[in-house]
Order: structure tokens, then sequence, then C-alpha cells
């Protein structure tokens, strides 16, 4: 029995079409932008040939004619191999000349349209086209030189398709849950009010403070900035350096003939001492001064179903996400920041790569991951509660922790701590011999081997992870720690992989694609990962619609 | 409603035991080809320019000597990396393996799809082959990609998971993950 909501199969003779014939000249500027260092190449051999080949006079000519012809000849190969098909269910789209790429994109999966029309565009009459989805290869999903009439038919299989799925709740796996939004609505009382209409004024729940930022953890936070602390006093005084550099002749001198002239019985020492103190204090300002700018006036509210944070002094920044499409949590916090207890938490959206184009053919894909700055453990977990009130199953305990393999210090000593040693005497005995090879080198050996071990034991012992039915936990970090939740649901694909090394080691490394990135499981026992493998790959296949 | 039942790991299908096909044969020389192709540009390149430039060349041509066993190496390579490129289609995942030194198992859920793409390049039209992406919500390196099928599978390939991609859209859930998977 055929069902009508499943995608159809290409028909046997579709009926391909191209971008209009219009679309050429429009189709120059992303060629020329995504090729020119091949039309670069062409032009110049090219015209290295001609030179030789033709009159002195001529060559005046010769290579902007040759540079005209190759990026028109590109252009219209390019507009002549490009094909789209729309059928019932999904875009189709072909290629490429000499290396053919197909693409099928269903409506259903489709998360957003964009269109842009620049200036040439419009004197055209078209309009640059992408199809937004949660997919990486988003270079699929665009249409560079559209008509109108294209749009329009896109458009109208994205509202047909937005009707069938807002009859149907589970149709669209990744898209809000409309259909329990209003069950919520329901069930909280509130009266259901229609966007757009006169009473949504009236209607709007309270706002809840989720959390919120004073002075005392802008200060904090601003210090325990690693790079603020470092990276300034770095730049200072490099720059300070310079021969003939602005800084040193404007700051430097006049700071330190001010020390020697009004400190007569300081020396040079004490004077530089206080160069570098002051230049640490003016580094603490300039990050208490970026923390204010970014951070100041920081709240995070919660209305109904929608998270919205705040914040920004001088330019206000705001973001606001419904926790629907959350599809992971990690809570991190480096060496300074563990010293007040606090850290940052991420909280990962699914379809949330806002596509911004950078050439004909590839369309960057922008992280707006959901960023709480300045945030204790344990208020991290209450507000983890409120972010999967809808999933409480999601937060299910009972789980214990467990570590990786034994075998990690063994596996990980050879690669990361002999193999350099023995790469850098190696290197030192071809270029210098055995001179120099002497008791500071075998000190330096022992330092390395002693550090390294201690690091990799420090590793070892801040790995953590628990497989709970319905998420994975991770603990891990020696300098900077995190803590990682990661719903089984949002899992996109697993693997399992074993270098040489591994093999002699029998362990295994699990890698967890998720929406937000890669979560790796080191150093597993094989028969454990292959478990774990096996039951991640059981949870992946689970339609989101089967969250509620 | 939804259900919370205990999952014995003895009860989950094991990926070890697999059926998994290989790829054809012809994948094999058709990687060799490309190979060989690049390494005739080099070597068209390193002629050139020893015929041009005779001095500076002669003082590499050592560096030249040792760049032919790499070639044959990365040549010969794709021999040893087909025997252990498999695939393997289930109900609801498709199966990768691949890898020599390191060795990769990867399990794509058809579910977790987005889009699917399909790339020939003109090698691969030579010997009848074609490069299946399955495009997911992960990064760029999460895709999962089938390198050189033959082209009548991808395409079976492709519609095949495109109907398995959508098949909660069309409001129906696999019998067996209703019950424990859940």
């Amino acid at each position: 029995m055929s069902d009508p909501a499943l995608p159809d199969a290409p028909a046997a003779d579709p009926q391909w079409q191209r971008l209009p014939l219009r679309a050429i000249g429009p189709l120059t500027w992303p060629v020329l932008r995504a090729h020119w260092r091949w039309i670069a190449f062409g032009t110049a051999s090219g015209g290295w040939q001609l030179k030789n080949a033709m009159p002195a006079e001529s060559g005046a000519w010769a290579l902007p004619l040759l540079f005209v012809l190759l990026v028109g000849i590109i252009t219209f190969l390019r507009w002549r191999n490009l094909r789209f098909y729309m059928s019932a269910q999904a875009l189709h789209i072909r290629r490429g000349g000499l290396s053919r790429q197909e693409t099928v994109l269903e409506f259903a999966r489709v998360q957003g349209l964009q269109v842009h029309q620049g200036v040439i565009l419009r004197l055209f009459r078209l309009f640059d086209v992408a199809l937004e989805t949660s997919g990486s290869e988003t270079d699929a999903a665009h249409l560079p030189a559209a008509s109108a009439e294209i749009l329009d038919r896109l458009r109208q299989h994205l509202r047909r398709d937005a009707r069938h799925a807002s009859s149907h709740p589970a149709a669209h796996s990744l898209a809000p849950d409309t259909a329990g939004l209003q069950r919520e609505l329901a069930r909280s009382g509130a009266p259901e009010t229609p966007p757009g209409s006169g009473n949504a004024a009236a209607a709007l729940p309270a706002t809840t403070e989720l959390h919120r930022l004073d002075w005392q953890d802008l200060l904090r936070m601003a210090l325990t900035s690693i790079q603020t602390l470092v990276i300034g006093p770095l730049l200072l005084g490099l720059l300070s350096r310079g021969q003939d550099h602005a800084i040193r002749d404007y700051l430097w001198l006049p700071l330190h003939g001010f020390f020697m002239s009004h400190l007569a019985n300081w020396n040079e020492e004490y004077t530089k001492l206080a160069m570098g103190v002051l230049g640490l204090a003016g580094s603490a300002l300039l990050a208490v001064g970026w923390g204010m700018w970014r951070y100041g006036n920081y709240h995070l509210q919660q209305q109904l179903h929608e998270w919205h944070h705040q914040s920004g002094l001088i330019t206000p920044y705001a973001q606001t996400m419904n926790p629907v499409r959350t599809c992971g949590v990690i809570w991190s916090q480096n060496l300074l920041q563990g010293m007040f207890g606090c850290g940052w938490m991420r909280i990962a959206m699914v379809g949330d790569s806002g596509a911004r184009r950078s050439s004909e053919d590839q369309l960057e894909g922008v992280s707006r991951a959901f960023r709480v700055p300045w945030l204790a453990y344990r208020k991290a977990l209450r507000l983890q509660q409120q972010l999967f009130a809808s999933q409480p199953f999601v937060l299910q305990k009972g789980a214990r922790y467990q570590t990786l393999a034994p075998q990690y210090l063994m596996r990980n000593r050879l690669p990361y701590l002999c193999l350099p040693l023995l790469l850098s005497l190696a290197g030192w005995l071809l270029l210098y011999g055995a001179e120099g090879l002497g008791l500071p080198a075998a000190m330096g050996a022992l330092l390395w081997l002693g550090l390294g071990e201690w690091l990799l034991r420090r590793r070892f012992a801040s790995w953590r992870f628990a497989v709970a039915a319905h998420s994975l936990r991770l603990q891990r970090g020696v300098f900077s720690r995190s803590r990682t939740l990661l719903p089984w649901t949002a899992v996109q694909s697993v693997a399992l992989k074993q270098s040489s090394l591994d093999r002699f080691f029998k362990v295994a490394r699990i890698e967890l694609a998720a929406p937000f990135g890669k979560i790796a499981l080191p150093c597993l026992p094989l028969a454990e990962a292959r478990v774990l493998f096996d039951y991640a790959a059981s949870q992946a296949i689970v339609p989101l619609a089967r969250r509620y | 409603m939804l259900k919370n039942d205990y999952l014995p790991f003895d009860q989950l299908p094991r990926a070890e035991t697999l059926p998994f096909e290989p790829y054809p044969l012809r994948s094999l020389f058709c990687d060799s080809l490309g190979k060989l192709s690049i390494w005739l540009v080099i070597l068209c390149a390193g002629i050139g320019a020893f015929a041009f430039r005779p001095a500076p060349m002669q003082s590499v041509g050592s560096l030249w000597f040792w760049l032919v066993p790499l070639a044959l190496a990365n040549i010969g390579w794709p021999l040893l990396s087909w025997h252990y490129r498999r695939y393997a289609l289930r109900q609801h995942d498709v199966l990768l393996q691949e890898g020599v030194l390191f060795r990769t198992l990867r399990a794509q859920a058809l579910v977790r799809v987005q889009h699917v793409q399909l790339h020939q390049g003109p090698l691969q039209r030579l010997f009848g082959l074609a490069t299946l992406v399955l495009c997911t919500a992960g990064k760029d390196a999460a895709d999962c990609k089938l390198r050189h099928l033959p082209l009548a599978r991808a395409e079976d390939l492709r519609n095949h998971i495109l109907r398995m991609a959508l098949q909660p859209a069309a409001g129906t859930v696999p019998a067996e993950v209703a019950t424990g998977a859940a």
C-alpha cells in the first residue's frame, strides 16, 4: 500500500529545468569570487603563451580579452550544468560538468528559506535562494539566481508542507512542537491566543528571572578570563619593544622617563618592575571594561516556553531560544574560574546554524549556541532541570559514572611522551651529534617525562562518563573542566574507531556526532565499546517525535 | 504513552555479526587511477622544471628518487584499503567499515539524515560509480560517505534512505523501536 506522504522516487523522465538565461549575467560575480585563482592562473599562463606568439602591441588587449573569455566560458558552463526539478516531496538539484553532484532535499526537512536580492540581481529580476536545513552540506540547498516564478513554486511547496506538518505534529522531527505548545497552554489554563490577535498583550504570561549578573560577578568574570590576563600584558610588552612604534614613543618612553626623573633613587630594575605592574593593571582594566561592555546588565529570563537573555551596556545583545530544540548542554570552567566555583553553560540547539553566504558554492554555518555566563555548577543543574522540564526522562538518574580503560595510561605514554622525546633526541644527534647531550639534556628529558606522566594521570582521573537510558553524561578536563549532557536523540551518527595502537591494547574510541560537534570517549575496553556502539546506534534511530 | 522498559544489552542487534557488503572491484581501479593521474601531473611538472632549470633540479635529484617509492605506495594503497572497506544496510541505519591502520565502524541512523547527495567525478563516470553522501545535522565531519558505489545501487540506496528518513513525518513509528528503544 503506497503512502502518499512518502517521498516519490524521481520520475522516469523528470522535467529538469535550468535557471533563466538572464541568470548568466549575475552568476559572473559568484563565479569570479569562487574561482579567481584558476582564472588568474589561466589568464597568466595563457598570456605568457600569447606573448611569444603575438606582436608586442597586441598584448595590451590580449590579457583582458583572455580574462573575459575565461570568465564567460566558466559562467556559461556553470549555468548550463545547474539544473533542478521539484517533485511533490523534494527538490532535486544537479550541478557540475566534470564532477557531477545531485542533491535531493525533502521539503519536510527545510527549516527556513533565505532570499537575497542584491543590486545586480534586482536589475535582472532574480533572487538568490537558499533553503536552510540542519544539514552541514548547506551548499546543496542553494539556487544562486532564481526567477520569481521558481521562488513562488518553492514557497508553495513549503507552505503546503507546513500545513501538513501542523496537522501532523510528528511530521517535523526538528521543528518546534507547536502542538505541544497548545497542550501546555491548555494545561496551564492560559487562554489560547492566536498570534496577532488584539488580546495578545493581555495574555502574555509572567516572566521568570533565571539568572542575573551583578557588578561583582562581572569583575570576577573579567579577571578570570585567561586571554585578557595573559594576552594583554604580552601584547603591551611586545608593542613597547618595537623600534619606532607609536606606543613606545608616546607611552613607554614618557612613563619610563617620568619614573627615572621623579624617583631618582630607583634603579632600572625597579622601574621595569613598576612598568610591568602598570601593564598588568592596564590589562586588568581593559578586561573589566570588556566584561562590562559585553556582559553588563546581563539577565536570563523564561517566558512560557522561551528563554531569553540580554546583555551589554553600550551595544545590547539579545537572544531567544526554545528549550524544545536543545540537543546538548555543556558546562565548563577554566582554572581561574574554578577558584570561584563558576563557569559557563552552553546550551546547544538543533537547527540554529544560520547560513551565511561566502561564495557561490559555499554557505558557511554559523553556530549560535545559547551561552549563559558565570554560573555555579549547582545553579547550572537547576537550570538544566527547567530546560528539560518537558523531557524529564533525559535527566533520570541511576546511571553509575565509569572511568576509561586502565590501558589508557600505557596506550598514551608511547605517542605523547616517549615518541616526541625520541624524535627530539634523533633530531639533535643528526644536527649536532653527541655534543651538548649531558646533564642538562637528561634533566630536561626527566622533567618532560615527569610532567607528562603527571598530566596523563590527571587526565585519566578526571575522565568520567555515565550511560543513562536517555542521555550520556561526561565529565573531563584537568585545567579546564567540563560537564556535558547529551540526549541520545541528539546523536546523528556513531563511530567506533581503532588505531593500530588501540588494537594492540584492545581498546577503542567511540565518537558521537551531535549537531553542535563531536563527543568522543577516547579509550574504552573493546567489548564495552562494542556494546556502547550498539546501544548508541539503537538509540539514534529513535525519531525525535518519540521524545514525548 | 512513553515506555521506559529495561533493555538487556545481549538483545541488542550486534554490529559485528552483520554481513557487510564489499565495494565493487572497479572502485579499487578507480582510486588507483585517480592517484596515478595526480602523480603523472607531478612527474610532468618535475620533468618540465628539470628541462628548463637544470641546475637547481640537479641539486634535488635525490629527492625525486625518494618520491618514486612514495608514489608507488600511494597508488598501491587502495588495494589494501579496499579489503577493509565494507558497508551494510539495516532497517533503520547504514553501517560503514573502513580504514587500514585507523579502523572505523560508523552507524548512521536513517531517521537523522537531512538530505542526500550523489557525487560522480569524471573517473567515477568512467567506471559507472558514484559517491553517496548522507548529510546530517552534525558538523561536516559527521556526514556519512559511501564512496565508489555502483551507480544503480547508489540511486536505489538514495531513494530507500529518503523514504526511511521521512517515516516519522508519515506518522508511522517502526514497531520494533516503539517497544524498547524509547
